[in-house]
């Protein structure tokens, strides 16, 4: 009876130690968030500011988005300019110890322009496409970031966090073959997507993307691309179009209806398709999309 | 020879590369602003434009904004509007970090966060200009004043509350039929008296997808230095905006404020004023909304203007370009309504920027 007293008196005291210990953890997108926890494990809160639903261009700085970041110890962003809005929300959060880092600080950015960017390209970014989360390739140097990141604000359980990540990726290592087998029939196949989002993906899985919905990033299609990408369609014999769930599908059926393509929602952030879902659910649910879209 | 100046233009391009580079990475945002209208209306008292079809002179605003350091920014606006000389609207920096007690500090002239309307410039309104309470006591230029500003967040929960403080130069609340001092030997021999501008303001999120943001400002100062008489303004405001994507939005907004100020022979004058709008976003490029406003005079109770009027834009590529209609009735009290048309064309050069709430 007496161990059974101290063991709940040793919970009791431990138990608010342990919950005052965790590291606040705010990151910007729910792809960074599910890896800061698969990283931080329980010694970590994490929340994400944008909904894995949310296009990342568009996200508002909302007054709450501030309170979230207000007693947070680290802020994960994806950098290269996709999510400026974070900067700001920091800003507005009047956090003066938390300590911001860039996720793509080991990522070589794809299409960085070797030209003078400006607004005739669209909204073109000028540090290189930012969407490179999206391929499995990225995983390795995203969680870098984030495993540096967690043992500067936390030293004590850097080998915790190391650890932790180490175990993440050798899943993730046995795990991806079995999807890269998946995917096989994508290799070579061209697919149209309506943004520019997908070519880390596409490179890593080895599908074409010869064209895009929007005539250049963040403008919506003419009529002349309309018929330019109907041609390509046609002519390619392309039997998807992929699109993000935020985007109007009004423009990528008409086309799929005028050429025979099928229209396939792939969803570029964790816990879009099913809230909850892991990073390998996550990839496997995209994966299967486009298989049956090539069907 | 040949190949000495080979090397010499090598160097020179790879400095000129880093140097641009830099220039990337290191120069503040610089944007251009232009604003262009096209109106017509049937107000007799301005017969020279009655029933016909007019064109006003463009405006237009050069901002540079960025980072300082690490701990703040610093923010330029130059305004100009039609043939007048530019003006220095906005000049300020603000410390946004570092601070004890999670302070922000902000040094310079711009335009007051009286309300939630009042520190956006009118370009970004979708029914294009300051509602007419702004107008009557605030003036053309809006609040807008030289400020040492205070400001903390409150611990509230989920709730961003915040208070803060100004101390003002005190060139504000200026509105028609007061005497500005103009000579310079007027100008020496008036001392502005400083004025005072307070706000408290909370936010939250009602869902997912909406925010609930409501607040309380105060401003006084000396709106007549010549007579030494003083006004003071306060007024409450609330804004509700839900958006359950980037496609769709509905933003519904008002303010109500009250203006009192001295008069001479130890009179004074109190009155009231607001506005309230509702704005629909939809399919992302287009926007549909109306504006109620009414406001009694700043310096007569009796005289009073309401104004109803409808609005569309359309924004084909977000903030860069955009064309609104503004269709509106005014009733001025005790004389005849009218109408005006107002088509506007807004244009903006730069860098893309965050979207605010």
């Amino acid at each position: 009876m007496k161990q059974i007293l101290a063991l709940v008196a040793a919970l009791v005291v431990a138990l608010p130690m342990s919950i005052s210990a965790r590291i606040t953890v705010v990151t910007s997108t729910s792809d960074l968030a599910y890896f800061a926890k698969m990283i931080g494990g329980d010694f970590i809160s994490v929340e994400s500011i944008a909904s894995p639903k949310a296009d990342l261009h568009y996200v508002e700085m909302r007054p709450s988005y501030m309170v979230k970041v207000r007693d947070a110890d680290a802020v994960f962003k994806v950098g290269l300019e996709l999510d400026m809005w974070m900067d700001r929300i920091v800003d507005g959060s009047r956090n003066n110890h938390v300590k911001v880092f860039d996720c793509a600080r080991y990522i070589t950015p794809m299409e960085v322009p070797t030209f003078k960017a400006d607004a005739s390209y669209g909204d073109l970014h000028r540090f290189g496409n930012p969407h490179y989360w999206i391929s499995p390739a990225s995983v390795e140097p995203i969680t870098r970031v984030i495993l540096e990141g967690l043992s500067l604000v936390d030293p004590a359980r850097s080998s915790f966090y190391a650890g932790n990540r180490d175990a993440f990726l050798a899943t993730l290592d046995k795990e991806l073959p079995a999807i890269k087998t998946e995917a096989a029939p994508l290799e070579g196949v061209e697919i149209i997507t309506y943004h520019n989002s997908w070519p880390y993906f596409a490179e890593y899985f080895g599908i074409k993307l010869p064209g895009f919905i929007e005539k250049y990033p963040g403008v919506g299609p003419s009529p002349s691309h309309m018929r330019d990408i109907i041609d390509l369609i046609k002519q390619d014999h392309i039997k998807v179009i992929a699109m993000e769930p935020y985007f109007e599908k009004r423009v990528p059926e008409k086309i799929a209806e005028m050429t025979g393509a099928t229209v396939v929602t792939l969803y570029p952030s964790i816990g879009g398709r099913n809230e909850g879902e892991s990073y390998i659910d996550w990839l496997r649910g995209n994966v299967k999309a486009l298989l049956a879209g090539i069907k | 020879m040949t190949n000495r100046l080979t090397i010499y233009l090598c160097l020179l391009l790879m400095a000129g590369g880093s140097s641009l580079m830099a220039q990337t990475t290191l120069n503040p945002d610089i944007s251009l602003v232009g604003d262009i209208r096209a109106f017509t209306h049937n107000d007799a008292s301005r017969p020279g434009e009655k029933n016909e079809f007019n064109l006003q002179m463009p405006a237009m605003e050069l901002v540079v904004a960025g980072y300082l350091n690490p701990y703040a920014r610093a923010d330029a606006v130059v305004a100009w509007e039609g043939e007048e000389n530019a003006s220095v609207e906005e000049l300020y920096a603000t410390i946004l970090r570092g601070l004890p007690l999670g302070l922000n500090l902000r040094v310079g002239k711009y335009r007051l966060e009286f309300g939630r309307l009042n520190p956006v410039h009118p370009h970004a309104y979708s029914f294009m200009d300051a509602p007419l309470p702004h107008q009557e006591y605030f003036g053309e230029e809006g609040l807008n004043d030289m400020a040492i500003r205070a400001s903390v967040a409150v611990p509230t929960g989920h709730f961003n509350t915040e208070i803060m403080g100004a101390v003002l130069k005190g060139e504000i609340l200026r509105v028609d039929g007061v005497t500005e001092p103009e000579t310079d030997s007027t100008q020496d021999e008036i001392r502005i008296k400083p004025g005072f501008f307070g706000r408290v303001t909370t936010s939250a999120a009602v869902s997912e997808n909406a925010e609930f943001t409501m607040g309380a400002s105060m401003v006084t100062a000396e709106y007549d230095p010549v007579a030494a008489l003083r006004a003071w303004v306060s007024g409450v405001d609330a804004k509700y905006k839900w958006r359950p994507n980037r496609n769709t939005s509905l933003t519904v907004e008002g303010e109500a404020l009250r203006n009192h100020r001295e008069l001479p022979e130890n009179k004074t004058v109190t009155s009231y004023g607001a506005y309230g709008y509702i704005d629909y976003r939809f399919h992302q490029k287009y926007n549909l909304g109306s504006i109620y406003e009414f406001a009694q005079g700043a310096l007569d109770e009796e005289s009073s203007v309401s104004r109803i009027g409808g609005f569309v834009g359309f924004a084909p590529i977000e903030e860069t370009s955009l064309v609104r209609i503004l269709a509106n009735y005014a009733k001025p009290k005790g004389a005849d309504g009218f109408w005006t048309v107002t088509v506007q064309f807004v244009f903006s050069l730069g860098p893309h920027q965050p979207h605010n709430f």
